[in-house]
């Protein structure tokens, strides 16, 4: 697993609390109950603190799943 | 009001001019440092800045920026984000005034004071809270006015535009309080200004002090001190209220 990888899991599964990391491949945001609305503010603001990005307003919207999630932070220079 | 906000940051907006040159000179009295913004660069401000920072040891940053360009918002904002280990408080003080008719205002007028009052203040806000949604704690003060509940002849979009900031103030009250971040709104009605008194008749302004409880005015200073409240531990439990500071207005 790349370092980007392991960083990227990590801020998903301390913001929403999520213990199995199996469970992350197919996430989508609202399919559980701590990444709704403003789970979703804390995971932002978590992926920006461990990239030291600033995502736009319009990626935080897209920002629908996790994989979605990888595919925008290429915008941001991060590859995961 | 001796409150201690010493290893706190606080951002400013409008803060070269009356209420946010009292708030600056309050919060550093008490300790705080300062992102002190304005619009104007001056060599006067600057050095009143430094002055603070002298007498108070700590530091008085100016940054200077317009709030009607959003580039220069973001670029001076990330600058503030980059450059402070922490945010603790954000006051959105920056504002603009006009008076004209609802009739008699153009739909430029209306767009020019929202954009400043209103979006500008929101915007900024956005960048600034995702700082204190990291930290999980965080403080934010509104300054509005009287009129945004009085809703005064002559002052549709600025009474409106600060309605706006009252209403969204509360929504993000709501939503931020799970991060442990609070948001208020101060609504001064009359301040010694040049603001307002530049935009205030003075048979106008004579006719209502006299129904005012205290029969006078208010300095800025008591405003910023209030500010300072809201900005203290001792206010924890307060957010989502808009707390009018005028002198027993209409009461």
């Amino acid at each position: 697993m790349s370092e980007n990888l392991a960083k990227y899991k990590k801020a998903f599964m301390e913001s929403l609390e999520i213990s199995d990391e199996k469970a992350l491949d197919d996430l989508k945001y609202n399919d559980i109950d701590e990444w709704d609305s403003i789970g979703h503010m804390g995971l932002i603001s978590a992926i920006e603190d461990v990239f030291e990005i600033s995502i736009e307003t319009n990626d935080v919207i897209d920002f629908s799943s996790f994989s979605k999630g990888k595919e925008i932070l290429k915008k941001y220079k991060v590859e995961i | 009001m001796n409150i201690d906000l010493k290893n706190q940051i606080a951002v400013v907006t409008g803060a070269s001019k009356g209420i946010g040159l009292s708030l600056v000179e309050e919060f550093s009295k008490n300790n705080c440092n300062i992102w002190a913004c304005a619009r104007t660069k001056t060599n006067e401000f600057i050095d009143y800045c430094k002055k603070l920072e002298d007498q108070n040891n700590i530091f008085v940053r100016p940054i200077f920026f317009d709030l009607n360009d959003y580039n220069e918002i973001k670029f001076n904002i990330d600058h503030i984000n980059k450059n402070s280990e922490k945010i603790d408080h954000l006051i959105n003080n920056a504002g603009v005034l006009n008076n004209s008719l609802f009739q008699m205002t153009e739909i430029e007028n209306f767009k020019t004071i929202f954009e400043v009052n209103f979006f500008s203040q929101i915007y900024l806000s956005q960048l600034i809270i995702k700082k204190m949604i990291k930290q999980k704690k965080g403080n934010i003060i509104n300054i509005s006015s009287t009129s945004s509940q009085d809703n005064d002849f002559g002052r549709s979009a600025y009474s409106s535009s600060k309605a706006a900031l009252n209403s969204i103030s509360k929504v993000m009250s709501k939503e931020l309080s799970r991060f442990n971040i609070k948001v208020n709104v101060i609504a001064p009605g009359l301040v010694d200004t040049n603001l307002m008194r530049d935009n205030t008749e003075k048979k106008y302004l004579d006719d209502t002090v006299s129904k005012l409880n205290v029969k006078r005015i208010a300095s800025p200073e008591e405003i910023s001190k209030l500010a300072l409240y809201l900005s203290s531990d001792d206010s924890s439990y307060i957010s989502g209220e808009i707390i009018r500071i005028d002198g027993g207005m209409g009461s």
